[in-house]
């Protein structure tokens, strides 16, 4: 498989959220506005590249028994290291996401690329299959994102969108899309618009 | 590939010693960043109680400035008598969640004053205490003779979002704007969170706001924690209340 495949397939046809349903948690859980979307989206693309490069050059030298934990192990660290770094450099996003970014180490996606592709794969094509399937996932997480925030609070990367005079006629926020069953609902339509236009489906 | 046990064990050995050094290293070079960002956020918290920054963004260096020119920090013990602190140990540092264990006899209480002309314009004291998932912390705000309050705060929280983390949104904060901590009698009363609006024409409507609708353990939660975290304070709000009556007399006879 090219690099150039290896790379755009998880954006679309191979989806880590909209495909393989990998990662919904934290989809849900982040997405209620866009700017901690967006800085989960970057920091998971982050984690897996650079994960899946190190595991792939240290594929050949790996003990099969214990390989599962040295992936967690490198997983871990690389999580550990964004959130510091997120604290000492953006501190408000870091006190939006909490607990969310740790929780990185538990998104399946993750373990699921240095599993299936970094340990069988050469550096330079783990880092395009990392690079694809971290952009793959927070392009998901942006749509989701963006739309709840300007449905669910009016507003977006904070700043109001909705004009001043919808409000006055009786428009309100909706209120369920701020919650997580909002997030569900639209990851559903998402899937739902996908496999329509591209034909995909579950095998049976 | 197989591989024996030693070799399993230095490999992961190696391993090991790599990802720790790595975090370590880590969190050696950017512990400053860190400590001065939840400082920073601390600040401003205090700050936006007392009435000093209204949500527009400040830098940090702002936010020090404008903390360092007009707050002034002391601690206080259980009886309401000021402490002295050994130098070198901040106000800024106490954890009022750690004073809470201690005795009674042994803690500190910390009380943020604003200065205006060496005058204090207002109190403030840290709030911190349990909603319905998670503790909520924040800073309440009371005008000089300690009758009203004048802001309230919650920066750390992790209530249910959209419901009881409204409790971090300006709209419910300035609720209780104006309201009355003290009875007609002198007795420290707090505040009542009730559902619905406080009606106008209620005896206690100067001791009432409105919790935040579908979020009742998290409005009982705030109503919980004001009265602990005020009764802490009582002695020494007594003590000022006094002062101030007295000085107030003093003004009324000359």
């Amino acid at each position: 498989m090219s690099n150039k495949k290896t790379f755009f397939a998880p954006l679309v046809h191979n989806n880590p959220v909209t495909v393989q349903i990998l990662g919904i948690c934290s989809a849900l859980a982040v997405t209620t506005q866009l700017k901690p979307s967006l800085v989960m989206g970057i920091a998971v693309t982050v984690i897996i590249a650079v994960s899946n490069l190190v595991i792939s050059l240290i594929r050949n030298f790996i003990p099969k028994k214990i390989r599962i934990i040295i992936e967690m192990t490198v997983i871990a660290t690389m999580v550990i290291l964004v959130d510091q770094i997120l604290r000492a450099y953006m501190f408000d996003v870091s006190k939006q996401l909490s607990v969310f970014v740790g929780l990185i180490i538990t998104n399946c996606i993750v373990l699921g690329r240095l599993e299936g592709f970094a340990l069988t794969n050469k550096p330079v094509a783990s880092i395009f299959d990392g690079f694809g399937n971290g952009i793959g996932y927070g392009l998901i997480l942006v749509v989701v994102g963006a739309f709840r925030e300007i449905f669910g609070s009016g507003t977006l990367l904070g700043f109001p969108v909705v004009p001043q005079f919808l409000y006055e006629a009786g428009y309100v926020n909706n209120g369920l899309l701020v919650l997580a069953p909002g997030a569900f609902f639209l990851l559903g339509f998402i899937v739902w618009i996908q496999r329509a236009v591209t034909g995909h489906y579950e095998e049976e | 590939m197989r591989h024996n046990n030693t070799y399993t064990f230095i490999f992961i050995t190696i391993v090991t010693i790599i990802c720790a050094g790595l975090l370590s290293s880590a969190a050696f070079f950017l512990k400053d960043k860190q400590r001065i960002n939840e400082e920073v956020d601390m600040k401003k918290n205090i700050l936006k109680a007392v009435g000093l920054v209204k949500n527009k963004k400040l830098s940090k260096k702002e936010v020090l400035d404008i903390y360092k020119n007009s707050i002034k920090s002391f601690a206080v013990d259980h009886n309401g008598e000021k402490l002295e602190i050994k130098d070198g140990a901040e106000i800024e540092n106490i954890d009022p969640e750690k004073e809470e264990v201690k005795p009674e006899n042994e803690r500190f209480y910390p009380v943020f004053t604003k200065m205006e002309n060496k005058d204090i314009s207002a109190y403030c004291i840290p709030i911190i205490g349990k909603g319905l998932w998670s503790t909520m912390y924040g800073y309440l705000a009371l005008e000089p003779t300690l009758e009203k309050i004048i802001g309230m705060t919650f920066y750390k929280q992790a209530e249910t979002p959209g419901l009881g983390s409204e409790v971090e949104t300006e709209s419910f904060q300035s609720k209780f704007i104006g309201k009355k901590i003290w009875d007609k009698n002198g007795n420290l009363v707090s505040i009542t969170i009730l559902k619905g609006e406080p009606g106008k024409d209620s005896p206690n409507f100067e001791h009432e706001v409105a919790g935040i609708s579908g979020a009742t353990k998290t409005s009982e939660g705030v109503m919980n924690l004001l009265l602990k975290d005020l009764l802490k304070y009582e002695n020494y709000f007594r003590k000022i209340r006094v002062k101030n009556t007295r000085k107030e007399n003093l003004l009324y006879v000359q």
